[in-house]
């Protein structure tokens, strides 16, 4: 009902708006008046043709009053003729609309002549600047310079066009009768430029008017770090933005986890909502090719997110791919790089002789005492390693690395032609691109061809169309394989085949239990292949109202099929000897979204500039999956293509569908250019939700103050830009499962005798009551810019309170609901601040001098549980305590090693540990007693940290020199824990039976005190889960990228405009990292823990960009 | 074209706002919700799906053989697994072991899938009165046997007797005194109601029947008999029951096996002894698969030189204790029982010859081996032969003086599952949870508690003689001044070894310390402590109750 009413309110307004504005008065000129011919006052006139007339007048009256005389003429003719010949004479005019006729003081003799302005922009040295923007001043009509910097606009006089590019200040001129060429030469703005032009949501802002805390990273600073995916891309280019890998998964595939401004959701997730091109994207990121974007904002306050306010509330990433450009000349382009992948090292396993020393010692202490009289006691040998043949293997000296046998270099590869272009009225670019990025596990790997379409059309005066297609096909290999865990334990007395030459299938040792992990790379035994088709589309219709009213219909869809093959075959590592097995997965669906958008843009009174923006959207989803799992197909080339030749088939799918409706109407409005007010009001349904709590309101209001355009600022010379915002607002997140209100069954599978059966129970319970999680941020922030700009960024300050928040809440078992429920219980805060610096090192100057430049960022985040469920303040089966973080760890603290020392002994007695046979506690962890009741039990667990660094942050360092281009782009982060699963897997039991990694374990000699004793009776060491957890900080060099630029006079008879070459080495160093230097990892980038994955990569590529 | 404009936007906004309402309506069709226990068909399956739970229980690595066989003076840990601490009784024996978790979550998730379909199935009409009668006795009888899993082990533990389907954060503990009233009243119910046995009017293999509740009510009386929340005529209740259900057995066309081997023969799991069973099976989608016919195999591939589908995976989990090979089972002569439950032959798969070195008598002899495929491998006698006797065979002879921690020692056979497909694979055999044999021993132990050993050693008897070799029946024989409660518990072992009951036998005749420190012979005897006779809360439980009281743990586990 509230719903229909409003679209049914607004869609009288829209109606009346273009009936109404548009109208031409047929009817005025249509209904005939019939007056007495005299001369008299004008309202006498008026007040007779509204007696005889239906119409009705509206004016000033001082207007009329002062009107003097006028002459009504005689015969009947029509109101509008009427009208004319009184007032016309008298510089009057009127305006109708409906009954209503307005009466107004005709408009000043306006000679309105579009001019055709073309001209060129320049750089600082003279040279012609490209890809400037050229935008008419409040509107959002513009266009780029081209490879000669050239550019034609419509202008008519009066206009102000400014010009605008990265790292120059902008410029703006005022249209003239004079204006038809022009030249403008812009001058390096050595800093952040505050007139920038940013997208902000739902359109575009000078960077002077925002108001909100956004950061922009630009397309230079994508193009430094090739990548399968933007998030890559973005990592450590903006304040507050945290991009890690997911558990460390080095798969060419794998996209990273981004977080905004830390955590503050328990159970509807943290990830902040994408939006490409203006539309919600809620596909992979692996979709899009970086060559096609060209910028990418990142909003982070409530006022710049509260207009997404349903969906805002984790942040928002605005990324805009390359649309074209009215220059004439089409221009063509050519960017590639080609180079490999290799690991960034081994994991450091036991060799033989050491594996054989661990074996002895893990049979020795888990041995009754007395089997053995000692560690040379060959029976220790021989019942140490169990399995004869593995023991024939040691004893030939049988010294295998599996992991030389697992690892290759993979290919790196990368190449796009584009063309862009267009005339004032068409604009389009397209692009055709390939991606592939190799694994240096050979069954892993990302290739994806990329189509790109934009067309932007200007139809008459007032109407202007486009469209915009991304399209891809993306295949993406072994994204379910993973060799470590057979790799990294397996016997390194064995090689992958038996002395007569033929394979292994279960290798020797390890109670054969590990199959050899070179059967996976027989051709076709091993598929895994998802391939994904993706077409995002999008297109707009605007009209350019009267009255500065802008209307803008808005929409797009994206399809993303996905089909998943799998077929392992019975001798993998995957199926150990038991029949193959095959899987199918498909999934179709679709996502779209539609707005209309009404805006208003006017500038009264010269200094008050308004503009409104008012909205409706639409988004729904539906998707739909289907899995068929199958074992035994007859022939294992048949692989995954037809389950009809194989048995025990079983299916299963889902179905989910949901939808966000969406009001949403913003205010911005500039007084004089000094001082900013943005005010938003957003209404969200989402279906997700329980009915009766789907609708929430989102408000938001922010401030600015450009304190440079105060006279006691103006014209200092070492201030150049200094700006204060604030802002306050809620948006909200709905990130939960479809059907998450609903009560859940899940099945069981049984069978009676032969007779099969379904069964159905219930895991999850219903929550009728089920609503928004709401996230309210209140966030100062400081633009400035000192010393001619040599000195700029900002600094912001924010506090976020979450209530409501949807957690997943664990039940106790007793409960009888075995998964935890969907709630909205409990507060989160998070506190942080934000540094960012710009700064020129060193100037260039003429000539290509030497230059530097340094874009630093720093960040910190503290976020902390402040309310659970019913009050209590902690609930240890979640992990969640009131004043910590999300992500803290509660385990036992772990104080060193109980050594076979009498005062050891004695205190381990005295809390009721064992210390004799194959149990003893000597040689083993040693956690403390924290309650001090005398015993060690589930009572000694404490709060030993969290996730949470201290401060992160990125810099990037850029040099020039001559043609010479040289970045550095470097990560860092500090403080925080870090869970290690290769410490915490398989390889590392210390019980003997598999490869271990090669650790400094205890003996009775050497008082370890870290790492205990090797032990066979014990599948993992006592307290294990107290071993793995690390320090997470480390500081780790991004990228360094070398160009050079070549000259353009030597391409100038190649018909080519501009080349630059390249090389770029990703991920080289590590620095300052515990895991890495103390414990023998590799590399420490996580999100939360490193799994047991392939070994983390850098990459090396070569690359060059050629326009003609 | 100014109209062509509005009536462009005016048809897009019409079709973008229309019945937006409608939008915000949840559209569900892959998710079976609750309401669906309402059903015929939501009825039958929910009941399945309380079947099914039995395989999370028995079958399992993590299921309930750590808390049964071992930490008990049958069988210790050989080699290091996941019940080594439970096993051994280390100080690293906490709260937070992963078998008190998964059995209480189990049972607890189940018994809540009984309760909805407890509430539920009275109203619904698709179903004839008796089939509802016969299918909520069956939800009945379920429910008992999930309490009777957790209250022996846990004590005290919270009663739900209602359909949960809205979340709680807080718990209690019910006094056990009335969770054993609820286990009597539901069996009563299940009495009532079920089919009277398995060989009866065609009943599916593993379904409960009458015969399966009054044998489980016998040993709840006979279980509660033991405790402080008794009732004077627990044993007497728990006799009458196994002696009617015994009475009944030809009437009810069940009854022990002629032969003792056939009982865990493998494919003859559905016998006429079988009272109640969970199920697997060869089908790769419905069948599952369970782990415990790994767990008590020894390593006999280092002798073989690799495994083989008859011998099994070597886990070597489990090992007897040597009380149990030689005490329990000392008189291998009259008693069939030790070869029928332990293996003493291997044959070989591959040809392998070579020397190894035993001792007789604590003397140390180098034999020889030197065998083909097909021939005999490995043979462990069961006793100390002579050793003129081991010499000049060409296979490996290993007697029990020669038995090992970890590698030799005589597999114990009942779980083997010889049609899998490779030697590591998982088993596919139902696993036999009740049987005739307890019935009687059942009630023997009451007899013999109501000062009736005469009785008692009648019961014995009957299972003794059916296991006694060919022509040794007699020999097989004991009488009443022979009965004590040691020797039922010895004669429990050597018919019910390895078969979930022993922890908790040794619990309820108050035995489990006494003969832990008497008769284990690895770790655990050293280990053991008196709050060992009970088990620890999960601390998840403990954990997750974070409303009301907090949740108490058992006395000696904080």
């Amino acid at each position: 009902m509230r719903c229909s009413s409003i679209v049914l309110g607004l869609m009288f307004f829209f109606s009346g708006m273009l009936l109404a504005n548009r109208s031409d008065g047929q009817n005025i000129r249509i209904d005939k008046v019939l007056l007495s011919p005299k001369t008299t006052i004008l309202k006498a006139a008026l007040k007779e043709i509204e007696e005889k007339t239906n119409y009705r007048f509206a004016y000033q009256s001082d207007m009329i009053n002062s009107a003097g005389l006028v002459k009504v003429p005689a015969n009947t003719r029509s109101v509008a003729e009427t009208l004319t010949a009184l007032l016309d004479p008298i510089e009057l005019t009127y305006r109708q609309s409906g009954h209503y006729i307005y009466i107004e003081h005709k408009p000043k003799p306006k000679i309105v002549q579009q001019l055709q302005l073309k001209g060129r922009v320049l750089d600082e040295q003279g040279l012609p600047l490209p890809s400037v923007s050229v935008l008419k001043n409040g509107t959002s009509q513009g266009t780029v310079t081209d490879e000669n910097g050239q550019f034609v606009i419509n202008t008519v006089k009066g206009d102000r066009i400014t010009f605008t590019y990265i790292g120059y200040k902008a410029q703006t001129i005022v249209v003239t009768d004079t204006t038809n060429s022009l030249s403008v030469q812009l001058e390096l703005a050595e800093g952040s430029d505050l007139d920038e032009v940013v997208v902000v949501g739902y359109g575009t802002q000078r960077r002077s008017d925002v108001t909100g805390a956004i950061s922009s990273v630009n397309e230079e600073a994508l193009k430094q770090i090739p990548a399968g995916n933007i998030a890559t891309a973005l990592q450590g280019t903006a304040p507050g933005m945290s991009i890690q890998k997911p558990g460390g998964s080095s798969h060419p595939g794998a996209t990273p986890t981004i977080r905004i401004r830390g955590e503050r959701s328990l159970g509807a997730g943290n990830d902040p909502l994408v939006i490409v091109d203006g539309i919600p994207y809620n596909g992979s990121l692996n979709d899009i090719s970086q060559d096609d974007i060209v910028s990418a904002q990142v909003l982070k306050d409530a006022s710049s997110t509260a207009i997404y306010g349903s969906r805002g509330a984790n942040g928002v990433i605005l990324i805009n791919t390359r649309r074209g450009r009215a220059n004439g000349e089409p221009t063509l382009s050519y960017n590639g790089y080609a180079g490999f992948n290799r690991i960034l090292g081994q994991f450091d396993l036991m060799d033989a002789e050491q594996f054989a020393l661990l074996k002895k010692w893990a049979k020795w202490n888990g041995s009754s005492a007395n089997t053995y009289t000692g560690l040379d006691d060959p029976d220790l040998l021989k019942d140490a390693f169990g399995d004869p043949e593995e023991f024939e293997a040691y004893q030939n000296g049988g010294n295998n690395n599996w992991q030389d046998l697992i690892y290759k270099d993979g290919l790196m590869t990368n190449h796009q032609v584009g063309i862009n272009g267009g005339t004032e009225k068409t604009k389009y670019d397209a692009s055709l691109g390939y991606f592939k990025s190799d694994g240096i596990y050979d069954r892993q790997g990302m290739n994806r061809y990329s189509l790109k379409l934009s067309i932007d059309q200007q139809i008459g005066k007032y109407v202007t169309l486009g469209i915009n297609s991304l399209n891809s096909y993306t295949i993406l290999t072994g994204m379910d394989l993973n060799p470590m865990d057979q790799a990294l334990r397996a016997s390194p007395f064995i090689g992958p085949d038996r002395p007569d030459g033929t394979p292994y299938d279960f290798l020797p040792g390890a109670g054969r239990n590990v199959w050899n992990p070179m059967a996976d790379f027989e051709e076709g035994a091993l598929l895994d292949k998802t391939t994904r088709l993706s077409t995002f589309t999008s297109g707009y219709l605007q009209v350019d109202l009267p009255a500065g009213f802008k209307y803008k219909f808005n929409a797009g869809i994206q399809i993303n099929p996905e089909t998943i093959g799998r077929f392992y075959a019975s001798g993998t590592t995957k199926q150990l000897g038991t029949p193959n097995y095959g899987y199918n997965g498909k999934k179709t669906g679709y996502d779209y979204t539609i707005e209309h958008l009404l805006t208003w843009d006017r500038v009264l009174a010269e200094k008050h500039h308004f503009n409104f923006t008012g909205l409706y959207s639409i988004q729904e989803a539906q998707n739909e999956w289907n899995h068929v799992h199958y074992r035994n197909v007859l022939a294992d080339y048949v692989q995954y293509h037809n389950p009809e030749f194989a048995s025990d088939l079983t299916s299963d799918g889902s179905y989910e569908k949901w939808a966000i409706l969406s009001y949403m109407g913003r205010l911005n409005y500039s007084f004089d250019d000094r001082y900013l007010l943005t005010f938003t009001m957003r209404s969200d349904g989402a279906s997700r939700l329980a009915p009766g709590n789907q609708w929430h309101l989102f408000p938001s209001v922010a401030l600015g103050w450009n304190m440079m355009n105060e006279a006691f600022l103006k014209g200092n010379n070492w201030m150049n830009t200094l700006k204060l915002r604030a802002s306050y607002g809620t948006v909200g997140n709905q990130g939960i499962g479809a059907y998450d209100t609903l009560g859940q069954l899940d099945l069981r599978r049984y069978n009676f005798g032969s007779d099969n059966v379904l069964g159905t129970y219930p895991i999850r319970a219903a929550n009728a009551t089920l609503g928004w999680e709401n996230t309210s941020s209140l966030n100062f922030g400081l633009d400035y810019g000192v010393l001619d700009n040599r000195i700029s960024g900002s600094i912001e300050f924010y506090k976020q309170f979450t209530d409501h928040i949807l957690l997943d809440q664990t039940l106790p078992a007793t409960s009888g609901i075995p998964l935890p429920v969907r709630n909205n219980i409990g507060k989160t805060e998070n506190t942080g601040v934000e540094l960012n610096i710009s700064s020129v090192n060193l100037k260039g100057g003429e000539n290509g001098g030497f230059s530097w430049s340094t874009d630093l960022n720093i960040f910190l985040n503290r976020g902390k549980i402040t309310e659970l469920a019913s009050g209590v303040t902690q609930d240890i089966s979640n992990s969640w305590f009131v004043g910590h973080p999300i992500g803290t760890f509660f385990n036992y603290k772990r104080v060193g090693i109980w050594q076979n020392t009498p005062e050891d002994i004695a205190q381990a007695e005295e809390l009721g540990l064992t210390v004799t046979g194959t149990n003893s506690v000597i040689g083993t962890v040693r956690v403390a007693d924290a309650n001090g009741d005398g015993r060690i039990n589930l009572d000694d667990r404490v709060i030993l940290g969290s996730r949470q660094p201290k401060f992160e942050g990125g810099f990037t360092n850029r040099f020039a020199y001559k043609n010479f281009d040289l970045s550095i782009v470097t990560y860092f982060k500090v403080g925080g824990l870090m869970k290690s699963g290769i410490h915490g897997g398989w390889m590392n039991t210390l019980q003997g039976i598999y490869n271990n990694l090669d650790l400094p374990y205890w003996t009775p000699d050497n008082m370890e005190n870290y790492w205990p004793k090797p032990n066979s009776a014990l599948q993992n060491p006592e307290f294990k889960s107290t071993l793995d957890l690390m320090d997470a900080s480390y500081l780790k060099i991004r990228n360094i990228n070398l160009g050079y630029t070549l000259p353009k006079a030597a391409l100038a008879n190649l018909g080519v405009k501009s080349a630059h070459v390249y090389t770029t080495v990703s991920n080289p160093f590590v620095f300052f990292s515990e895991y890495k230097n103390k414990f023998g990892g590799l590399d420490p980038e996580t999100n939360n823990a490193i799994d047991i994955n392939t070994p983390p990569l850098w990459s090396l590529l070569f690359g060059v960009n050629v326009t003609f | 074209m100014k109209n062509l404009d509005r009536l462009l936007l005016l048809t897009l906004l019409a079709v973008s706002l229309l019945s937006c309402n409608k939008k915000l309506e949840k559209e569900n069709h892959s998710r079976l919700t609750p309401e669906f226990f309402q059903t015929a068909q939501g009825f039958e399956t929910g009941l399945n799906a309380a079947y099914s739970g039995l395989r999370e229980l028995y079958g399992p690595e993590e299921g309930v053989e750590a808390f049964t066989a071992v930490g008990t003076d049958e069988f210790r840990t050989a080699n290091g697994n996941r019940t080594s601490n439970v096993a051994n009784y280390s100080s690293a024996y906490l709260s937070s072991n992963e078998f008190s978790s998964k059995i209480w979550n189990t049972c607890y998730t189940y018994i809540n899938t009984c309760n909805g379909l407890i509430k539920f199935g009275a109203d619904i009409t698709e179903l004839s009165e008796d089939a509802k009668k016969q299918k909520l006795a069956e939800a009945h009888f379920l429910r008992a046997f999930y309490y009777f899993t957790l209250v022996p082990l846990f004590g005290d533990v919270t009663l739900n007797t209602e359909f949960q389907d809205a979340p709680t954060t807080a718990a209690e503990r019910a006094d056990k005194g009335t969770v054993y009233d609820l286990i009597e009243a539901d069996l009563k119910v299940a009495m009532d109601g079920l089919v009277a046995s398995s060989k009866i009017g065609g009943v599916q293999p593993g379904r409960a029947t009458a015969a399966t509740a009054r044998h489980l009510l016998a040993k709840v009386y006979l279980t509660r008999a033991y405790t402080d929340i008794a009732k004077s005529d627990d044993f007497q209740q728990a006799l009458n029951l196994a002696k009617g259900l015994i009475d009944d057995a030809p009437a009810l066309n069940i009854g022990l096996l002629p032969d003792f081997e056939d009982v865990h023969r493998p494919t003859n799991e559905d016998n006429a002894e079988v009272l109640f069973s969970v199920q697997y099976s060869t089908d790769l989608v419905f069948g599952g698969e369970q782990t415990w016919n790994h767990l008590y195999v020894n390593k006999y591939d280092v002798q073989l030189g690799e495994r083989n589908l008859n011998d099994g995976r070597c886990y070597a989990w489990f090992r007897g204790t040597d009380w149990l090979y030689n005490t329990a089972f000392a008189d291998k002569t009259n008693d069939s029982r030790y070869y029928k439950t332990f293996q003493s032959v291997w044959y070989a798969t591959r040809a392998l010859s070579g020397s190894y070195t035993i001792k007789v008598d604590g003397q140390t002899h180098t034999l020889n081996y030197n065998f083909q495929p097909g021939d005999t491998a490995m043979v462990m006698p069961g006793y100390n032969m002579p050793l003129p006797e081991m010499q000049n065979k060409n296979y490996y002879i290993f007697t029990p003086e020669n038995y090992t921690d970890a590698t030799i020692f005589p597999t114990m056979t009942k779980y083997l599952d010889p049609n899998r497909e490779t030697p590591n694979e998982n088993g596919k055999r139902p696993i036999i949870v009740l049987r005739l044999a307890d019935t009687y021993l059942v009630a023997a132990e009451a007899a013999y508690q109501l000062g009736q050993p005469d009785l008692a050693a009648q019961y014995i008897n009957v299972i003794r003689k059916r296991a006694a070799n060919e022509g040794r029946e007699q020999a097989m024989e004991v009488n009443a001044a022979d009965i004590d409660i040691d020797f039922i518990l010895d004669e429990r072992s050597r018919e019910l070894c390895a078969e979930n009951f022993r922890w908790l036998d040794l619990v309820r005749t108050g035995k489990l310390f006494e003969r832990v420190r008497a008769f284990d012979d690895f770790e655990a005897r050293n280990n053991i402590r008196e709050y060992h006779v009970i088990r620890p809360i999960p601390q998840s439980q403990i954990d997750a109750v974070i409303t009301g009281p907090p949740y108490p743990q058992n006395p000696g586990w904080n």
